[in-house]
């Protein structure tokens, strides 16, 4: 039975692994730490995405065109402010044309100045007027 | 999951790629189509070739002479009795003359400079006629061409009817060619020349009072008209043609009547009288019923389109300052107008109906005709 025993644990014995090698405990951590310190690969999207210059250009290329929007539309709403001279603007604008333009302003009621039809209508008018009423009826 | 985190971070930089190119796009398109339309547009072609017929021959004794001051003018449109094809007819031209014109608008003709610089070359011209085109500028003979069309239409395919807005071609262009022309015939040697020129600038004072659409282009061509009918006037009694000379005086005669005619259908009108401002600023229009119902009479069947047009804008302020009833009135008569057949009082009418003026529109609304002598507060 003892033999048996010794034999057994001399069987165990020369069953048991070899011993790792001393150095090889220190080379795997060593790589671990390099592999989780180490960056991960990036590709070409995300290198384009992060990177800050470009970020900036594009920023600033933003606000420029933004800018040149507004004065594009500032220049054409001045053209448009600026396009139409109507009969109204003429009264303020060229003195020459303004005197053609503008006419006196005349009273309706007034009397032909010829003919007998005048004298006619003239006392038409006296006759069915009241009698405060009366005066005389000029271009105002 | 890094592939996932991958295609969102390409669809970031593309989102953002497609902003800039869309800013840019849409940049370069409105930067071209500004500078086409600022740029000096390429000349209108000449127009087509076109002859002007000689006056109507006319016997004195058909000739009257109308009485301008008479009951009867009330009724007339305000245009020459005298027919004046015995002076000077239209040319045949089939271009409408307004295009060339139109690139001469104060200030945003695409030859508006160039119609600014002519007038800086001008010089003094005879006596009474004012400062004139040299005889040989380019640009007063480039005119001449478009004075042998026969239309000149501006409205409303080349400026939109607009109410109180609407914009007017350059009238000093024309008004100096006329001038001109005529500064040009008075100087000429050949009667022959210089009767061509007074012809010419009675064709574009015609052309001018064509379309009968607004008051300060038929105002400018009747004064073409007269200086072009005094010319003629001048030449034929030196010559001892005392038929043209006589059916020009009469023509002569009835420049004067016209403008005071017109200033008269203005008035009759004209509404500035009747605006009352109360103490808190509130502008209204006290108007009389009957002086509504004129307004009405002149919108619907006057004998000129552009005093027709007048009133329908008088009947805008109506309609959204006078009292409720002259209120209802007006907008009825607006709808009416607004399906005319003629496309100008269409436009102008349903202007007038569906905007409303501002007070100080309705305080100065004519600028043809002077402010009202009393205008009145109500307490």
């Amino acid at each position: 039975m003892s033999e048996e025993s010794g034999s057994v644990e001399k069987l165990l014995a020369t069953l048991q692994p070899p011993e790792p090698a001393p150095a090889l405990q220190e080379s795997v951590l060593s790589g671990a730490r390099a592999a989780l310190t180490r960056q991960a690969a990036r590709d070409a999207w995300t290198r384009v995405w992060e990177s800050r210059p470009l970020r900036l250009t594009w920023a600033v290329s933003v606000v420029v065109l933004v800018i040149c929007h507004a004065g594009i539309t500032e220049l054409r709403s001045a053209s448009a402010r600026a396009g139409t001279q109507t009969a109204r603007a003429v009264r303020e604008g060229n003195g020459e044309l303004a005197a053609i333009a503008r006419l006196p302003r005349l009273d309706g009621n007034v009397q032909p100045l010829v003919g007998v039809e005048t004298y006619r209508l003239v006392e038409e008018r006296q006759s069915i007027r009241p009698p405060t009423a009366k005066g005389k009826e000029s271009a105002s | 999951m890094s592939s996932g985190t991958g295609r969102v971070k390409s669809l970031q930089v593309v989102a953002a790629a497609a902003v800039i190119i869309v800013l840019a796009g849409l940049l370069g398109v409105r930067i071209v189509d500004w500078a086409r339309a600022s740029a000096p547009a390429a000349k209108v072609a000449a127009p087509p070739s076109a002859t002007v017929p000689e006056p109507h021959a006319f016997a004195p004794e058909s000739l009257q002479v109308p009485c301008w001051s008479c009951p009867e003018s009330k009724e007339w449109a305000v245009r020459f009795r005298t027919d004046l094809d015995l002076l000077a007819p239209l040319g045949n031209g089939s271009a409408n003359a307004a295009t060339w014109f139109k690139d001469f608008a104060k200030p945003n003709g695409s030859r508006w400079a160039e119609g600014k610089a002519a007038m800086q070359r001008r010089v003094k011209g005879p006596e009474g006629v004012g400062d004139v085109l040299p005889p040989d500028d380019p640009l007063l003979l480039e005119a001449e061409p478009w004075c042998d069309q026969a239309t000149m239409r501006f409205y409303p395919d080349i400026y939109p009817m607009k109410g109180w807005e609407t914009q007017i071609p350059n009238l000093m262009l024309p008004l100096n060619f006329a001038r001109s022309w005529l500064a040009r015939g008075m100087a000429a040697s050949d009667p022959a020349k210089a009767m061509d020129d007074f012809r010419r600038v009675i064709r574009m004072g015609r052309l001018l009072r064509q379309e009968d659409v607004t008051i300060i282009a038929d105002l400018v061509g009747l004064a073409c008209i007269r200086v072009g009918t005094q010319g003629i006037y001048d030449l034929a009694s030196k010559q001892g043609n005392t038929k043209l000379a006589l059916v020009a005086a009469i023509a002569l005669g009835e420049a004067a009547p016209q403008r005071l005619m017109g200033a008269q259908r203005l008035t009759e009108t004209d509404v500035a009288p009747y605006v009352r401002t109360s103490a808190a600023g509130d502008v209204s229009l006290e108007l009389p019923d009957k002086k509504v119902d004129e307004i009405v009479a002149v919108a619907t069947s006057g004998p000129d389109r552009r005093f027709r047009g007048e009133a329908t804008l008088e009947l805008g302020l109506v309609r959204f300052f006078a009292t409720t009833a002259q209120r209802a009135k007006a907008l009825t008569v607006l709808n009416q107008l607004a399906a005319s057949s003629d496309r100008t009082i269409r436009d102008t009418a349903a202007w007038a109906r569906d905007t409303k003026p501002s007070a100080e529109v309705l305080a100065g609304n004519n600028p043809l005709l002077p402010p009202p002598p009393q205008p009145s507060k109500a307490p």
